[in-house]
């Protein structure tokens, strides 16, 4: 048994003030999962395998919670408490953590695992190594051989200290996979913090930590209701530059990202320039937590006066779509968790008491309880449960719903056939001529789809075009500009501008393909209504099929990818001191920048297209189970029912429980908890 | 080709005024830094006051010059000009004030100006006028948090300025009282020594507040842990050092005759003396940009011109003088240095100034 499982367990129960939205996603969530088990119990063994799919689908929902921010903005601290455990992963007051580090709550785990560390790839290690990465191309492409000899030196002094902490042959590990069953602080430690050269033990901390890709923890925390990942990423803006590459590659999965800011200087330009980056790609998937409140001595007053200066900035950047903005202590919470409120610096606890009292009243206790809502943690995790409310579970909820209501609607097609055909045996539509109005329908589908996919295709290269031209001069008349005045211009060289407005073109692309979506699919479940219609009669008018919805597209992670020209003022220094006329710097300069925005272009242009690719295989696949739905009915050969009442009493269940899976989508979710918001809206 | 540093250089007349009036000005010390680092608080702590403005927030201001005595208040526009403070103060500025210069008696002003600069990494604000202060000063001392010290962003501007203002850089680490042990103070600092290594020379950590706290309450236990009397003591070392070498480094210039072609002549530009950027030479303002060579050479032909029409009016006017002649007048500026050298008796220049003056007559005499 480890030392921090049994600290753990030590801690008071994590409060559920702030649980209340994930409390009804859950709730939601068994609706659903106990009509999958009425459909299970009335359709038998037939229908147990896309039954048995659809549970998966539902118990593998477990949305991605990314944390991001500058170093030491408290990010692992942060996720320490919302895990319901302080101190369970390492944090330090010097730039410390240094590898990707996710922390599953609950949910599904591979046997006997509690954690495991994934080591780099030998390629992408030797990528690294060799031409440090993505930073050191855009370096050596710029020609800043400052920055490029700075990368070197960091990678080769990196290839040195893991040869001295794992051999000579520390190169065999990479590829591999450590796992155990069990975690430790001593053993988290070894994978995942940079180590401090200088102290007793760095031997030990750190010692696999520079090939380390990625590490996940284990963990269950009965407070929360449903499974979560919690993922802690190392520091951006470290004067140790690998550490920046490796955070922003890891947002790509997040469902949704937690902007870490100190309130000692919350937001400066590279905050500013995180918050851009990650709102190009989603902004209502952006909340933004300032930590260490306690830090200030009148929080009650400045908080406002931070909030103020925080719209501020955001509306003038046109970041007004942030709708969380959260103000907490990763401190007080733990000092909540472990009901340590005494060992808290005195300077901690007076600016606590500040905030209770100026939340509530002189009389309002500074407890536990109050030191949790004060700590911003019940308001961050109603904020992450909205969010997950409106993106991840939605979209798994509605998925489910739609399969198994047309699931059980066909089930209840065939039941009711088999009692006609049992009764007064009518063929209304023999399988040939079903056959035929099948075929022609994937027919229609498949060209429906194909001309809008062409359509939205080409729109979006006539944009891209115009705006990478417009991109282009924009930047050349910046950089000449700035070549006249002798400054470096990268304020007014907007790599945003080529992000948002790609964006905007990417957005349009995903709402023409959801038009052209569920075009297809209403006229597709048109026909198939009315192939059922003229295959069992009136009957089936009630019951009608749903068709697919239209795919997920996230943004792609190019967008929030670091270009050449996110790059700090040296290195247009140095490239603005190498050109004698603005003319050459232009020569040397478009050709670059084209590249570099092709990379995205091309990128982005490939998601759509998979993304067409992916409705259209959805749409067929959806025509295709509906077909052998039909045929099922047409041949009308399943008549050994040994009871025509018992069938018609399990088309009446199966209507009835359809009528219940359709009823629910419509049901809205209760309001979040009364308490949070209005502590947040008081703080 | 490399700056040679040890040979005599020969210059004009007016360039060695202009010299030697750079030479003898004030130091500049600037404090800079990321927004709310602390730097408006330490300065307040320096002049023992709390003239300036400090907040959570980013500060909206230009930079402040903070200048010894009890003047009132002035604004220099982006020409130069002087104006007296606006009714509404640092609020109601225009937008193209360049700097902001309060007067105050506060010891710590005799030495050296010290100038407040904007907050850096402001998204709100460019960097600009903190930067280009920046480069104007004579010494700068760079602030950043002990919880947040030395990110990247603060690394690479501080790594582009000129290697002078490393080399008498100091790097003063605030909110000290903000971490939680000596322990861990010393972590910080033994991180920060070594990414820092040549980029500053010295490195002290401080807590502004507890300096505040340990003089309103006179506890000198507090005030020699809250780490501020050290940092008043290696500014004023470093003053009177950066004057000493400032004219140190005059010496090496001589006066010559201003042959046919004055750019074969005169060494330029003085790179010891090439940060000078705002006050010094009132031709230098209002033609910021145009290089230091045709600054001096305007400067020489102007100096030539009113030497000519002076002659010219002597010769018109009075009679030949006849000492005056054969001794030379005392030059304006040797009469500056010994006014200021008078005035202020542990000037820290003195010896090096009447060694200078020695030579100046020697030279002009020959
Ligand atoms: N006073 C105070 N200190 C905090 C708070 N949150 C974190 N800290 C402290 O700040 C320091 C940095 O915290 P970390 O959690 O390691 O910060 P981080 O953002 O993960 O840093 P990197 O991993 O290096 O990027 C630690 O000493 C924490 O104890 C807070 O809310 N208040
Ligand atoms: N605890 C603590 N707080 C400090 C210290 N120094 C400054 N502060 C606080 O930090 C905040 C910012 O201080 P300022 O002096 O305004 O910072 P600044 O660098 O001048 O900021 P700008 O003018 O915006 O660039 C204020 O709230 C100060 O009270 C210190 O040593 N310890
Ligand atoms: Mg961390
Ligand atoms: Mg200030």
């Amino acid at each position: 048994m480890s030392q921090a499982v049994e600290a753990t367990e030590k801690h008071s129960a994590m409060p559920s003030f702030g649980l209340r939205r994930m409390t009804a996603i859950q709730a939601e969530l068994d609706a659903l999962n106990a009509r999958l088990g009425e459909a299970e119990a009335l359709l038998g063994t037939d229908a147990a395998k896309p039954l048995l799919s659809l549970r998966k689908t539902l118990d593998s929902l477990c949305p991605q919670i990314t944390f991001v921010g500058q170093v030491k903005a408290g990010k692992t601290a942060l996720v320490n408490a919302l895990s319901g455990r302080p101190g369970l992963l390492p944090s330090d007051v010097n730039p410390w953590t240094s590898v990707v580090t996710s922390i599953q709550v609950n949910g599904q785990r591979p046997r006997n695992v509690r954690s495991e560390f994934t080591f780099f790839q030998r390629d992408e290690w030797e990528d690294l190594v060799k031409e440090g990465g993505r930073l050191g191309e855009m370096a050596r492409r710029a020609g800043a051989h400052d920055e490029l000899a700075e990368i070197r030196r960091q990678v080769n002094a990196m290839c040195e200290k893991s040869r001295a902490r794992l051999g000579r042959n520390f190169e065999l590990l990479l590829g591999q996979r450590h796992k155990y069953d069990h975690f430790d602080t001593a053993l988290i430690e070894r994978y995942v913090c940079l180590g401090d050269p200088e102290e007793d033990g760095a031997d030990r901390q750190g010692r696999f930590a520079d090939i380390t890709r990625l590490a996940k923890l284990y963990i269950d925390e009965p407070a929360y209701p449903l499974p979560l990942l919690f993922q802690d990423t190392p520091g951006v803006n470290d004067p140790f530059l690998m550490r920046e590459q490796i955070t922003l590659k890891s947002v790509r999965g997040a469902s949704l990202c937690v902007v870490v800011l100190s309130a000692a200087q919350a937001l400066n330009a590279v905050d500013l320039a995180l918050v851009q980056l990650l709102s190009s790609m989603e902004n209502r998937r952006v909340i933004i937590f300032v930590n260490r409140i306690d830090e200030l001595d009148r929080p009650e007053t400045q908080v406002a006066e931070i909030r103020r200066s925080l719209t501020r900035t955001f509306d003038s950047q046109s970041l007004g779509g942030i709708g969380h903005i959260i103000f907490g202590c990763a401190r007080w919470a733990e000092a909540a968790l472990t009901g340590g409120l005494e060992q808290l610096r005195p300077d901690s606890r007076a600016s606590l008491v500040r905030v209770v009292e100026a939340v509530g009243n002189a009389d309002t206790p500074v407890n536990a309880q109050t030191a949790w809502i004060a700590s911003g943690l019940p308001a961050l995790q109603e904020a992450i449960g909205t969010i997950v409310e409106q993106t991840s579970a939605r979209r798994v909820v509605e998925h489910v719903r739609r399969k198994l209501g047309n699931l059980v609607m066909g089930a209840a097609n065939q039941a009711l056939a088999r009692c006609e055909a049992g009764e007064a045996p009518r063929s209304r539509l023999s399988p040939d001529e079903l056959e035929a109005r099948l075929h022609g329908l994937r027919l229609d589908t498949e060209t429906q789809l194909a001309g809008a996919s062409g359509d939205i295709l080409a729109r979006f290269d006539a944009d891209i075009a115009d705006i990478t031209a417009a991109f282009i001069d924009q930047s050349l008349l910046a950089l000449t500009d700035a070549f006249a005045q002798g400054v470096a211009g990268r304020e007014k060289l907007d790599p945003m501008f080529l992000r948002t407005r790609t964006r905007v073109i990417y957005a349009r692309a995903v709402r023409d393909a959801r038009v052209m979506n569920d075009a297809a699919g209403q006229s597709a479940s048109d026909a198939l209504n009315a192939i059922y219609g003229a295959l069992i009669g009136e009957d089936a008018g009630n019951l009608t099929v749903e068709p697919p919805q239209a795919p997920h597209m996230p943004p792609p992670v190019s967008l929030g990818r670091t270009i050449l020209i996110d790059m700090q003022t040296p290195w247009w220094k140095s490239w603005l001191g190498r050109h004698r006329t603005p003319e050459a710097l232009e020569q040397t300069y478009r050709p670059l920048i084209e590249i570099e925005v092709k990379g995205i272009t091309e990128d982005v242009r490939a998601c759509i297209e998979t993304a067409l690719e992916e409705t259209t295989a959805a749409m067929a696949l959806f025509l295709e189970e509906q077909g052998q739905i039909a045929a099922a009915i047409a041949e009308r050969n399943a008549i050994q029912t040994a009871s025509l009442a018992e069938t018609r009493r399990l088309v009446a269940a199966l209507r009835q429980l359809h009528g219940r899976i359709r009823g629910e989508s419509d049901k809205a979710l209760p309001p979040a908890g009364a308490k949070v918001m209005e502590f947040r809206n008081a703080v | 080709m490399p700056y040679d540093t040890d040979r005599a250089r020969p210059v004009s007349q007016f360039a060695y005024d202009r010299l030697a009036r750079q030479a003898s000005t004030k130091p500049r010390i600037a404090i800079a830094g990321e927004f709310s680092a602390g730097k408006s608080t330490l300065l307040n702590l320096l002049i023992g006051s709390d003239l300036l403005t400090m907040q959570v927030t980013a500060t909206d201001a230009p930079p402040i010059r903070l200048c010894h005595g009890a003047d009132p208040a002035q604004w220099i526009g982006p020409r130069g000009h002087r104006q007296p403070m606006p009714e509404g103060g640092i609020d109601a500025l225009p937008e193209h004030c360049r700097e902001v210069q309060l007067f105050y008696e506060a010891d710590i002003l005799r030495g050296a100006d010290i100038i407040d600069l904007p907050g850096l990494a402001d998204p709100n604000r460019s960097d600009a006028g903190a930067h280009s202060a920046l480069l104007g000063a004579h010494m700068a001392i760079w602030c950043t948090p002990a919880t947040q010290a030395w990110r990247q962003s603060e690394r690479s501007l501080w790594a582009a300025l000129p290697d002078r203002l490393h080399r008498t850089g100091l790097l003063v680490v605030t909110r000290a009282d903000k971490l939680d042990s000596d322990h861990e103070r010393e972590r910080v600092l033994r991180r920060l020594r070594r990414e820092t290594e040549g980029l500053f020379s010295h490195i002290l950590m401080l807590s502004a507040t507890r300096g505040i706290e340990a003089l309103q309450t006179r506890d000198t236990a507090l005030w020699a842990t809250s780490g501020c009397g050290e940092l008043i003591r290696q500014i004023t070392a470093r003053t009177s050092a950066l004057r000493k070498a400032r004219l140190a480094l005059l010496e090496r210039y001589k006066v010559a005759e201003i042959a046919a072609d004055p750019e074969d002549q005169v060494p330029d530009p003085a790179p010891e003396f090439e940060d000078e950027g705002v006050d010094v030479a009132p031709a230098a303002e209002s033609t910021a940009g145009v290089g230091i060579l045709e600054l001096l050479r305007q400067a020489r032909e102007a100096h030539a011109r009113k030497e000519a029409e002076a002659t010219q009016a002597q010769r018109e006017v009075a009679p030949a003088p006849t000492v005056a002649e054969t001794e030379p007048p005392i030059p304006r500026e040797v009469e500056i240095w010994r006014n200021i050298a008078a005035q202020q008796p542990d000037f820290p220049g003195k010896m090096e100034i009447s060694t200078m003056i020695e030579h100046y007559l020697v030279a002009i005499s020959r």
